[in-house]
């Protein structure tokens, strides 16, 4: 076991660095630089700007320096925890980062907690009767909620709720507080509900399914046991999937906060990948990369102590249930 | 019933939020980005001008008729060789925190303006030749150059950095970049970032206290939330699409609906070509590719009318505007003509060519215009028909500022907004081609440059006005881009506000822009 | 049993009406008569007449009616025409995206699978790097090196899809490579390929394939999102997504341009979804139907 979670960790430090190493890159290959932007940030302004300005500016930033050493100097600093500042701005990143993230913390989580509480009965319940009623009907709308997207879902809500029956704002603020976020949750919860119905059914139903499950219910064991059994061996693909929806956290709801006009950690990082803000990039990077990579281990780590068939097994994934 | 519950509780919060000021003397703006800097120096969008043209008075303003007027500064005044200028601020400019503005002020604005380190990248060029700057007293200040330029009193329209508050520290990643110590009618209240902004009146300003006591920035990035909240009175102002004018226009006069303001500005839109190109290079085919758009058309439905034909390098509202011009006419057979001539038959797969050379080139276009887009789409079906394969590419800015700065687009859309006093030199001396200047059309044109070298040292406006003109007639001659469209603005107003007053810079960059705003006696959102 | 057989053909019709539509939009929407007299008279039409980019400022934003039953755009070309040769497009960068995704991913889950050892550990890593990749940063500064284009779309979308089959296709060539009859193959002299592609990747390799209606539904999604941000591929194709994304500041207005791209958007997706789902009905494979 102790080799195993070594393994893991090192594995997971080797993930991270590989991440931040190929967004380094994408990001200053990439046509275009913060440099060029700033001069032309005006629009179109029919103003010049002198190219000794520029050099000026990308020396200011340390631009002009080559790749390797750059990417050096900020994983060096990094680890000290200076993340540097924004080319867009001048301030700190840290500080950007903790006035965009608790937004997109709260949505997704406050979304994926509702579709929790409402997808996991809702899974469960039709997998007890599979093919039946409610189990036709749960999946048919969990199909039609999959398929909408977000941002037309987001749009549609705003303009019928906000801006025709005006019983919620337009806009969340200190003024509006609480109220303001009912859409963006409602419309992400119903996105995730989907998923998480989904996935609650067919686990549950492959593991009622499952030899050991009719031992049971051979045995005399009522529903609550079923479930509760059900539940347990369908531990390792829950994980792989909480795993799975992790990266929304972070950086997932761009779409969502744009139509709603909240300033979460999706649109500063489209925005810094626009402006080749590498500082805010690499920091944002690396925290939903941390964040992924942490709960990818402990979901495999919960996993093998629920299951030791993994442990055994040379590096391999849950490979799930049933045949 | 549990969704009534809900819908209940959703009531119930909604009503909690309920806003605490009277209406009156609130003004709710709307920006369509977040500011990144408040520092008057080095903002470059046109939402931190918005904000700061509220907070900082220049040493000289635009007023309506765009003329530089006192600001900051009582005069502002030129020697006789136009190499020096002397600054006499005025007695009663302060700081919000009582402190004065001083000649000291200038002197640090200009140092830092000019400091290579400082990236204080889009003001600068108007300083070019810049020797120094000295304080002579308190209130008066010495600007010298070495070299003397028509267009040198527009540099003055310059807000000023205290010195004082702006010292220690690294202008660029300065605190003050987010706190501006304010000179003008408002100081910055709160900064909810990424939201909202929130201004109050600055008591020690030295004018006429502005009407409302709060104006309030809300960024909404996407227009139709923001045209929700111009119903609902969330907020008071914003840019219009065509389609949205239509819309209030439809319900004009109904009480509380918000009005419609439309205005000249100082641009236009336009196809940029290449002119090095083979197949941009011969001017027959440039005059073509003009006449092949249908301008008035695009005027008349894409931007409800309220666009005028652009015929050359200045705009209509410009002063100097040369009216004698005929736009090139909309007309796909003299245009097809004008391409046989020029070499260019159509071939086989019905695209011309002039042996080798296809009239096929990918036009780059930035994210973010509709219209622009759409114009650019209906290009596209004209030049096919007359047998031109335009590929439209998309590109975001970066890409798209990389691909200019390095003068490698074949063609482009672009929309130009010019200053007050614009510098024509930029954009069309054959000496300002990338990555030294604007001219990324690479036009050349040896009469051209002559007379813009001429205009540099010409001081007498009637002068200037006869230059200018002939220079928009050459260019016209020559048609190096494609001008397009000039585009009325359009602004929906709440009907809160009265005294509105447009200038060809726009509703806020000119004095007293917005801080003249009042709002009626009205109260209470619209319902 | 038969009820489920019942369900799948239902599904597979419901989505096969999409390609179709695809391959006979051209016929269906086109400005030029399916049958002309000599002198050039129109003497039969096209059932929807219009040539889907055929602008005409004129009547842009014409309400559904008359002669343009779902009405016109912002630049006055018929929303029906540009609906139904959007089919094209947006099936044509689904099926695209989502063979790229599968083939890639099958490519190297089969390479972790059954090399083992080092290369395993490589493509692994590879994968949980991916995996932990923000989509956003792959796909902002992916389409800004490329020329934008249909192509390079689907490509983007591929990239950011082929982890899950990836992880299928690795999981089944590894515990295929051990069963017995693998080791009997390899007794009576198989070679390593002949055991590889006879033996067992028709075994690994459905699962992953299982997954490609799933896949599909999402290629189609992303690729909306993409048009959203700006991205994707460039005017005038116009793939429901981007016609979506284009209409969407039309909002309430002329919504007769953004509700038909955006139902038929749903469709597509909503009856993937149900083949994938009959489908797999009839087997029990859990993995494949977590998509």
């Amino acid at each position: 076991m102790l080799r195993f979670t070594l393994r893991r960790a090192a594995s997971a430090l080797l993930t991270l660095l590989g991440v931040l190493a190929l967004v380094f890159g994408l990001v200053t290959a990439a046509p275009g630089d913060a440099a060029a932007l700033a001069a032309r940030a005006g629009g179109n302004r029919a103003v010049s700007v002198s190219p000794e300005a520029l050099a000026a500016f990308r020396h200011l930033y340390g631009l002009d320096r080559p790749v390797a050493e750059r990417f050096l100097t900020w994983t060096w600093r990094a680890l000290r925890l200076d993340f540097g500042r924004s080319l867009v701005d001048g301030q700190p990143v840290a500080a950007r980062i903790a006035r965009a993230l608790p937004t997109t913390f709260a949505l997704n989580l406050v979304a994926l907690f509702l579709a929790c509480l409402v997808g996991v009965p809702l899974g469960v319940a039709a997998a007890r009767r599979p093919g039946g009623r409610l189990d036709r009907i749960s999946g048919f709308v969990c199909d039609a909620l999959f398929s909408t997207p977000t941002f037309v879902l987001g749009l549609l809500l705003l303009l019928v709720f906000s801006g025709w029956l005006r019983v919620t704002p337009l806009f969340a603020d200190a003024e509006t507080g609480l109220s303001g976020f009912v859409l963006p949750v409602v419309t992400l919860a119903l996105a995730s509900l989907a998923l998480v119905a989904r996935f609650v059914r067919v686990c549950v139903a492959a593991a009622l399914a499952d030899p050991a499950a009719r031992a049971g219910r051979a045995r005399g064991e009522g529903p609550p046991a079923e479930i509760r059994r059900a539940l347990r061996r369908s531990s390792a693909p829950f994980a792989a999937m909480g795993a799975a929806l992790v990266p929304a956290v972070v950086s997932g709801s761009i779409l969502v906060e744009r139509v709603f006009s909240l300033p979460g950690a999706g649109g500063l990082l489209a925005e810094a990948v626009f402006a080749r803000d590498l500082p805010t990039v690499l920091a944002l990077t690396l925290l939903s990369a941390v964040v992924v990579v942490a709960a990818s281990l402990a979901a495999d780590l919960v996993t093998a102590a629920l299951d030791p068939r993994t442990v055994r097994a040379d590096d391999a994934l849950p490979e799930g249930i049933a045949p | 019933m549990k969704k009534l519950a809900l819908l209940a509780a959703a009531i119930l919060l909604s009503a909690c939020g309920v806003r605490g000021k009277s209406q009156d003397s609130v003004v709710r703006r709307r920006l369509e980005g977040e500011p990144k800097t408040l520092n008057p120096i080095l903002a470059t969008t046109d939402f931190e001008q918005i904000v700061l043209a509220l907070l900082e008075r220049n040493l000289l303003d635009y007023d309506e008729k765009l003329n530089l007027v006192p600001g900051l500064a009582e005069e502002v005044e030129g020697s006789p060789d136009h190499l020096v200028y002397t600054i006499r601020l005025r007695k009663d400019a302060r700081w919000e925190d009582g402190t004065p503005v001083t000649s000291a002020d200038v002197v640090f604005t200009l140092t830092t303006l000019l400091d290579p380190k400082a990236p204080a990248l889009t003001r600068r060029a108007l300083f070019d030749g810049f020797v120094k700057a000295e304080a002579v007293d308190a209130r008066t200040a010495r600007v010298v150059f070495k070299s003397a330029a028509a267009g040198r009193r527009d540099a003055f329209n310059l807000p000023l950095l205290s010195a004082a508050a702006w010292a220690g520290g690294d202008v660029a990643t300065h605190l003050r970049n987010r706190n501006p110590l304010a000179n003008g009618p408002y100081r910055l209240g709160s900064w909810e970032a990424g939201r909202t902004l929130t201004l109050v009146r600055n008591t020690q300003y030295f004018g006429e206290k502005p009407a409302p006591e709060q104006v309030i920035f809300r960024v909404v990035p996407e227009t139709a939330p923001a045209f929700a909240a111009l119903g609902t009175g969330d907020i008071d102002e914003m840019r219009l699409t065509a389609a949205q004018k239509k819309e209030l226009d439809a319900r004009a006069g109904t009480a509380g609906v918000p009005r419609v303001v439309t205005f000249d500005e100082l641009s236009y839109i336009y196809f940029g070509w290449n002119n090095r190109l083979p197949v941009f290079a011969d001017r027959r085919v440039r005059r073509a590719l003009t006449m092949l758009v249908d301008r008035e058309s695009i005027g008349r439905n894409l931007y409800g009318g309220l666009a005028k034909l652009a015929n050359g390098p200045l705009p209509p509202a410009h002063w100097a505007w040369n009216a004698s011009l005929a736009p090139w006419p909309y007309d796909p057979r003299a245009a097809e003509a004008l391409l046989d001539e020029a070499g260019f038959r159509k071939g086989p797969d019905g695209i011309r060519r002039a042996g080798k050379v296809r009239l096929a080139f990918a036009l780059s276009l930035g994210m973010g215009s509709d219209i622009q887009r759409q114009i650019v789409e209906l290009a596209q079906q004209s030049y096919r028909k007359a047998g031109i394969d335009m590929a439209i590419q998309p590109l975001e800015w970066a890409a798209f500022a990389a691909k200019m700065d390095a003068g490698e687009c074949e063609a482009w859309a672009a929309a130009l907004n010019l200053d007050p006093n614009p510098d024509l030199a930029v954009s069309w001396h054959s000496g300002q081609v990338p990555p030294t200047g604007l001219n990324s059309a690479f036009y050349r044109n040896p009469e051209v440059d002559a007379l813009l070298d001429r205009l540099k040292t010409t001081f007498d406006r009637e002068a200037t006005r006869t230059l200018l003109a002939r220079v928009q007639a050459l260019i016209h001659e020559d048609e190096p881009v494609t001008f397009l469209n000039v585009p009325l603005t359009k602004w929906g107003i709440s009907s809160r506000l009265t005294n509105v007053r447009t200038s060809p810079y726009g509703l806020f960059l000119f004095w007293p822009g917005a801080a003249g705003w009042r709002t009626s006696a009205t109260t209470g959102p619209i319902s | 049993m038969t009820d489920a057989r019942a369900a799948l053909r239902r599904a597979g019709i419901a989505f096969a009406l999409f390609p179709l539509l695809a391959l006979l939009a051209p016929l269906v929407a086109r400005e030029k008569p399916w049958v002309s007299g000599r002198a050039g008279e129109t003497i039969l039409s096209a059932p929807v007449p219009f040539d889907p980019d055929g602008v005409d400022l004129d009547r842009r934003l014409a309400p559904p009616g008359g002669r343009h039953l779902l009405g016109t755009d912002e630049l006055g070309r018929d929303v029906l025409a540009r609906v139904l040769h959007g089919a094209r497009l947006s099936v044509a960068a689904g099926l695209l995206a989502s063979a790229l995704a599968l083939g890639l991913g099958a490519a190297l889950g089969t390479l972790a699978g059954w090399a083992g050892g080092r290369t395993d550990r490589a493509v692994l890593l590879l994968l949980q790097i991916v995996q932990a990749l923000p989509a956003l940063v792959l796909v902002i500064a992916g389409a800004a090196f490329l020329r934008p284009s249909f192509l390079v779309a689907a490509l983007l979308i591929a990239l950011t899809g082929w982890t899950d089959a990836a992880r299928l296709v690795r999981a089944g060539t590894q515990r295929l490579r051990s069963e017995a009859f693998v080791d009997a193959a390899r007794a009576s002299g198989a070679s390593d390929a002949r055991l590889l592609f006879v033996h067992v990747l028709p075994h690994a390799l459905p699962p992953a394939l299982a997954t490609l209606p799933y896949v599909l539904g999402s290629a189609v999604l992303t690729e909306a999102g993409l048009s959203f941000l700006g991205l994707g591929a460039p005017p005038p194709a116009a793939s429901w997504g981007r016609a979506l994304a284009e209409a969407r500041n039309l909002l309430p207005g002329a919504w007769w341009c953004v509700l038909p791209p955006g139902v038929a958007l749903f469709l597509l997706v909503f009856s993937a979804r149900r083949l994938g789902d009959a489908f797999l009905g009839r087997r029990g494979d859990v993995q494949s139907r977590l998509a």
